[in-house]
């Protein structure tokens, strides 16, 4: 079992769920960590700074593992299968948590996603 | 008549600038001597310095006003009346002014740090210059600020971290008064040296309310070293610690009415939350500064053993700093 979902200690409210089409690009993608931040793991979290607005970030380990595994530049997909193995679940239910975390890092501008062709 | 009187001051020799002590892991040199600076060394060889200049106000303000800059923090004060302002200048430099306390520019590099003070002169210009410009000059020099007061029992440090009116100076004072080495009262300065944090001491100055002064132990007051100044409170030199000393153990103070006696829970983990808002001049958005800031960070939740101390408001310093003593011989030896 995970460990409990991947958060952000300070979430935007959810972006809505996309569609079919949507979905399978986002999961295509692969992400890039931009110039302007970069993370550190602590014992219980990890934190990620954004140098242009100076904000902290912080992310559960479930979250913090995520992002270490996308800068590998597999794309979310691959990913997923990977964390489905190592936490015992459904890749279905990781490609949901890691989509969303993906989402939600992108609109704070703590990552770049690359969709296929944009690379 | 007032720039006949600018004309002679800057026509008037001006002491030599020498090497006057350390504070803050730095070495202060300054064309006055003066008995706050402490006699500690650094750690590992090689002098951070920071150069103090006296400077004449009728052209530093001239130069003040003629140079472009950016608010970082404005603190206190009526709207549009600051008890404090601090910004960047354009070319990178700090400056900090208060209003009767004089105004500072801190070079970019923390080498160097040109004041103009009020007249007449009085420890109110060098209270602002022990608070802001001499720890900034230490950030800029890379040491890492915490909002904190610190003792050195045996060869370890003690650091106490609260927001303000928590009472982490008197706890400091009357550790110090009980035996204790005196190491801060308000900025701990800190750095990792071969994986191990060690704090420097800041400068000999300690301010202490009268009441708490006389409520230390028989001869308690007089570890304080002697009283240099007065405003609201009185102004101790003591004696600090010759070199950086380890920082084993940190523990975060609270007053709290939830609890009837006083209570010593060990942090299992230390959350970065918790740590950077104990972070001094959290103001610096330098991306050197705040990239160093989180890599210590990471390495001082490892490193330093956290304690969360929850106090009772009636409870008086006196009695914290026994119990502090009693549990630092109990659990942390």
């Amino acid at each position: 079992m995970m460990d409990g979902q991947a958060t952000m200690t300070e979430g935007n409210p959810p972006s809505a769920a996309p569609d079919g089409a949507e979905a399978d690009a986002l999961l295509r993608a692969t992400v890039r960590v931009p110039k302007h931040v970069v993370y550190r793991d602590f014992m219980n979290e990890t934190v990620v700074l954004n140098l242009e607005s100076g904000k902290y970030h912080g992310l559960n380990p479930t979250a913090g593992r995520m992002l270490q595994v996308l800068e590998k530049g597999v794309s979310l997909r691959e990913a997923a299968a990977l964390l489905a193995t190592e936490y015992g679940v459904a890749n279905e239910e990781l490609e949901q948590d890691i989509s969303a975390l993906c989402r939600d890092l992108e609109s704070r501008g703590l990552v770049e996603l690359v969709l296929d062709g944009t690379g | 008549m007032a720039r006949a009187e600018a004309l002679v001051r800057a026509a008037l020799p001006t002491p030599p600038v020498a090497p006057r002590g350390f504070a803050f892991g730095l070495e202060l040199r300054a064309a006055e001597d003066r008995e706050w600076a402490g006699a500690a060394t650094r750690a590992n060889g090689g002098t951070r310095s920071v150069t103090m200049l006296v400077e004449d106000p009728g052209a530093f303000r001239a130069r003040w006003r003629g140079t472009g800059s950016r608010a970082l923090a404005v603190r206190g004060g009526r709207p549009g009346r600051p008890m404090l302002r601090i910004e960047q200048e354009d070319s990178g430099d700090y400056r900090v002014w208060a209003p009767g306390h004089g105004r500072h520019v801190i070079a970019n590099d923390g080498t160097l740090i040109r004041s103009s003070v009020p007249r007449p002169p009085d420890d109110r210009w060098f209270r602002l210059f022990l608070a802001q410009p001499l720890p900034l000059a230490a950030a800029l020099h890379g040491l890492e600020l915490f909002h904190a007061s610190a003792v050195q029992v045996g060869e370890a440090v003690l650091g106490f971290v609260a927001s303000s009116g928590t009472g982490k100076t008197s706890l400091a004072a009357q550790l110090v008064g009980r035996g204790a080495t005196f190491v801060t009262d308000d900025v701990l300065a800190l750095e990792v040296v071969d994986d191990v944090v060690v704090a420097h001491s800041g400068p000999r100055w300690l301010c202490l309310d009268e009441e708490e002064a006389h409520a230390m132990p028989p001869g308690g007051q007089g570890r304080l070293g002697p009283v240099i100044g007065k405003s609201d409170k009185l102004h101790f030199a003591p004696s600090t610690s010759a070199a950086p000393a380890p920082v084993t153990t940190v523990f975060f103070l609270y007053r709290d009415h939830d609890v009837a006696s006083l209570e010593f829970r060990e942090i299992d983990v230390l959350e970065p939350r918790r740590l950077f808002s104990s972070v001094f001049l959290s103001y610096l958005d330098e991306p050197r500064i705040l990239v160093r800031t989180l890599d210590f960070c990471a390495r001082f939740a490892r490193l330093v053993r956290p304690i969360e101390v929850r106090v009772p408001p009636a409870l008086g310093s006196g009695t914290l700093a026994d119990e502090v003593l009693g549990f630092t011989a109990r659990e942390l030896a």
